[in-house]
């Protein structure tokens, strides 16, 4: 390296060394010490204990761990495709041209301001079975068997879902971008070989947006096996009926805050960590073939 | 200008100060002490505690109290963990053997010898509460039991001698059958009792049916034929009233703590429910006189011996590491003199750990039926809540039991089969996990 390309590059070391001392300190060292406390006991009051793999052994034996499991995936399965034709569809809709165009835009784009915690507290009450607002809208068709979201075990999880589906914004926004670089001559060659409104969506929106589908997927993979925030405000700070909301993301809470087993608690992380990294990228190995970039 | 090399280091070097956050120094210095306490109370219980600080301060001018109102007992967890805990702090229920034994908290043994507290001047229920594992954790700061509370308009209406409470389960279900109203379409419109509303206790309805929840030393006892009886009331609830037709009621009640708490709004004409009752009938209905309303002990499954209630209070615990343990301990030892415990039952309008009571306190007392809860206090059945250091597991997996067999959703055989050997085995691990420390922690608790 010449003089001065050293030079550059301790200017740049330095001028980001901030963030990587931040990323260090609170990503790089939490990860790591996570995975030594997940072989320890820790009640974090107390030093920790070495014990091998006993938490792990725990949890092979734990039906609450389990169940956590298959509610994360039963949620994710169920979320992150419908997710994706959901926000896929609206930003087709609003790519119109339409006389409100943009104030339609921006009101489907509200809700993913919400925070989390108020999303909660809102579909809490849209799920009331009594008085919410999905149930007065079912009732015509169903009269007094509509769903009991909330205290219902079989509809809990779906609930959760609607709530979710609400605030489609964040990756509508994206495919709205993406609609935007497909190219005109693409659509007005697939008119002019006589494709109708649903092949020239097929054959042409779809595969320009992939690279967006491809990101989104990854990002609602990551987001739906993390959910903590609204199911616990929506089942006030338990785990809903029959243990139905208990995601992994909440049994780690209990264990850490409620039962003081940290190190059960960095196993399952541990544990949630392996998992979402094995589906990223198994998803970026179907990418490879199926993504088309511009 | 970037090429000259100070000012390259002092862009660094600014880049790293606006990250951190400078420390706000603290107040203008006191020759006083300042301890802090940690409360969940607001409203007007803080006030009264306010007031007795005041109290406090003017009788030993060199300590300074500061309250906190924290939400939750995690908090203090928490900040104990982190080094920086609170001097005092109150918590309620079941969490003293589990932050114990996690070293969370300080033993008072030979502070509250030293201070001249004695353990028979409180009813044993509070004390026990507050021990775990031969050491004394906490003291008892307020007392309250759960009760019976009926209606006795709604008796009169339904035929029932409003001046003769169920005394048993048998009776509590026939008064319950009588006061059983519905309206055209079969949907309930009124019920004499519902054992979920509220259902800040459902997880101990066995102690009424003489259950336990454990022997006293590592074995739960869940499936006991009495917690199993327990359990096949709640589960005749589902089968005698219809799950849907019960579901469909109560999910049109208030929260307990509002104006539409189902016993104000004359739904359910009993409830089981604290002291505090009179309070959310003045604050919610300051200006409704038309409740008329009475309580006894709540009924037990036999009517023999004395009678049982959940004893319930606000312990005062120091945590471990507290930077002030002795000036804490004098506001501690302040809070235990009978008439400053009075004074706070009075505003709280709850009751006191101690047995003796001075005469005023009953007269002025603004509970309308402290005479029956100071009678209700004297039983020797009395319970805590179960002292279990996997207290919080037990916790949920017992309502889940609850939920599953009120709802009609589960067998309640099949429910304490599947949950009990899954709790036991919890409480096996950390039973074992206490005998590899339990020589050095009760080496240092005594040293304490």
């Amino acid at each position: 390296m010449t003089q001065q390309e050293r030079q550059n590059l301790r200017n740049g070391l330095l001028f980001i060394s901030p963030w990587v001392v931040g990323f260090l300190a609170f990503a790089l060292y939490p990860l790591l010490a996570s995975v030594y406390y997940s072989f320890t006991d820790y009640s974090v009051l107390s030093p920790p204990v070495w014990i091998g793999t006993e938490n792990y052994e725990e949890l092979a034996d734990d039906p609450l761990f389990w169940k956590s499991m298959t509610n994360t995936l039963f949620f994710a399965a169920l979320s992150i495709p419908l997710s994706t034709v959901c926000a896929c569809a609206l930003a087709i809709m609003l790519n119109f041209r339409i006389r409100f165009q943009s104030i339609f835009r921006t009101i489907f784009f509200l809700p993913a301001l919400v925070p989390m915690v108020c999303l909660g507290v809102i579909w809490m009450w849209m799920l009331n079975k009594q008085m919410g607002l999905v149930n007065l809208g079912l009732s015509p068709v169903l009269g007094d068997s509509v769903p009991n979201w909330l205290e219902d075990p079989a509809f809990t999880k779906l609930g959760l879902v609607i709530a979710t589906l609400w605030c489609l914004g964040h990756s509508m926004v994206i495919y709205l971008a993406g609609l935007q670089e497909a190219p005109v001559q693409l659509y007005e060659a697939a008119e002019i070989d006589g494709a109708g409104f649903w092949r020239k969506i097929s054959t042409v929106t779809l595969p320009c947006l992939s690279p967006y589908i491809f990101f989104n997927t990854i990002m609602a993979i990551i987001g739906s096996f993390q959910t903590f925030a609204v199911p616990w405000v929506m089942m006030k700070g338990e785990a809903g009926p029959e243990q139905s909301m208990l995601f992994v993301a909440t049994y780690i809470y209990i264990n850490a805050f409620d039962n003081w087993q940290m190190g059960k608690a960095c196993a399952v992380a541990l544990i949630l960590f392996i998992m979402i990294a094995i589906l990223t990228l198994s998803v970026v190995k179907l990418g490879e073939r199926k993504v088309h970039y511009q | 200008m970037l090429k000259s090399s100070p000012f390259k280091w002092l862009l660094v070097a600014l880049a790293y100060l606006a990250g951190s956050c400078a420390q706000q120094s603290d107040g203008p210095d006191e020759d006083r002490v300042i301890i802090s306490i940690w409360t969940r109370w607001s409203g007007f219980e803080k006030d009264v505690l306010d007031e007795i600080i005041k109290d406090f301060e003017q009788e030993q001018a060199g300590i300074k109290v500061q309250m906190f109102t924290m939400g939750t007992p995690q908090k203090i967890m928490l900040a104990t963990a982190g080094g920086n805990p609170p001097d005092l702090a109150i918590l309620s229920g079941p969490y003293i053997a589990s932050y114990a034994e996690n070293n969370a908290l300080t033993p008072l043994d030979t502070m509250v010898a030293k201070a001249g507290i004695e353990q028979d001047d409180y009813y044993p229920v509070f004390w026990d509460a507050a021990t775990h594992r031969g050491h004394l954790w906490a003291l008892p700061i307020s007392a309250g039991v759960t009760a019976l509370h009926y209606n006795k308009k709604m008796f009169r209406e339904a035929g029932l001698d409003p001046d003769r409470p169920p005394r048993t389960i048998a009776e509590l279900e026939e008064y319950n059958e009588k006061l059983l109203k519905r309206d055209a379409q079969g949907r309930i419109t009124q019920m004499g009792f519902l054992p979920d509303k509220p259902d800040w206790w459902v997880q101990y309805y066995g102690y009424w049916f003489g259950g336990k929840i454990w022997d006293g030393e590592s074995q739960l006892t869940l499936s006991d034929e009495a917690n199993l009886n327990s359990l096949h009331w709640l589960a005749s609830y589902p089968e005698r009233f219809g799950a849907d037709t019960l579901e469909n009621f109560r999910a049109g009640l208030g929260s307990p703590a509002s104006a539409q708490n189902p016993f104000f709004t004359e739904q359910v004409a009993m409830t089981i429910q604290g002291v505090f009752l009179s309070n959310f009938l003045e604050h919610y209905l300051p200006d409704d006189t038309s409740l008329e309303w009475a309580i006894a002990p709540f009924p037990s499954a036999t009517e023999d011996g004395p009678p049982m209630g959940l004893a319930e209070g606000d312990l005062c615990v120091m945590p471990a590491g507290a930077k002030h343990p002795e000036e804490a301990f004098a506001f501690l030892a302040y809070l235990q003199r009978p008439e400053v415990m009075e004074k706070l039952a009075l505003g709280h309008r709850k009751l006191t750990p101690i047995k003796e009571v001075s005469a005023s306190f009953t007269e002025e007392h603004p509970h309308p039926y402290i005479k029956d809860y100071l009678a209700l206090l004297k039983s020797p059945n009395l319970r805590p809540h179960v002292q279990l250091v996997n207290a919080n597991e037990l916790r949920n997996a017992m309502r889940d039991m609850f939920y599953g067999v009120y709802s009609g959703r589960s067998e309640p055989g099949a429910m304490v089969e599947r949950i009990e050997p899954l709790q036991q085995k919890i409480l096996d691990r950390k039973l074992s996990r206490w005998e590899r420390v339990e020589a050095a922690r009760l080496k240092e608790w005594s040293e304490q």
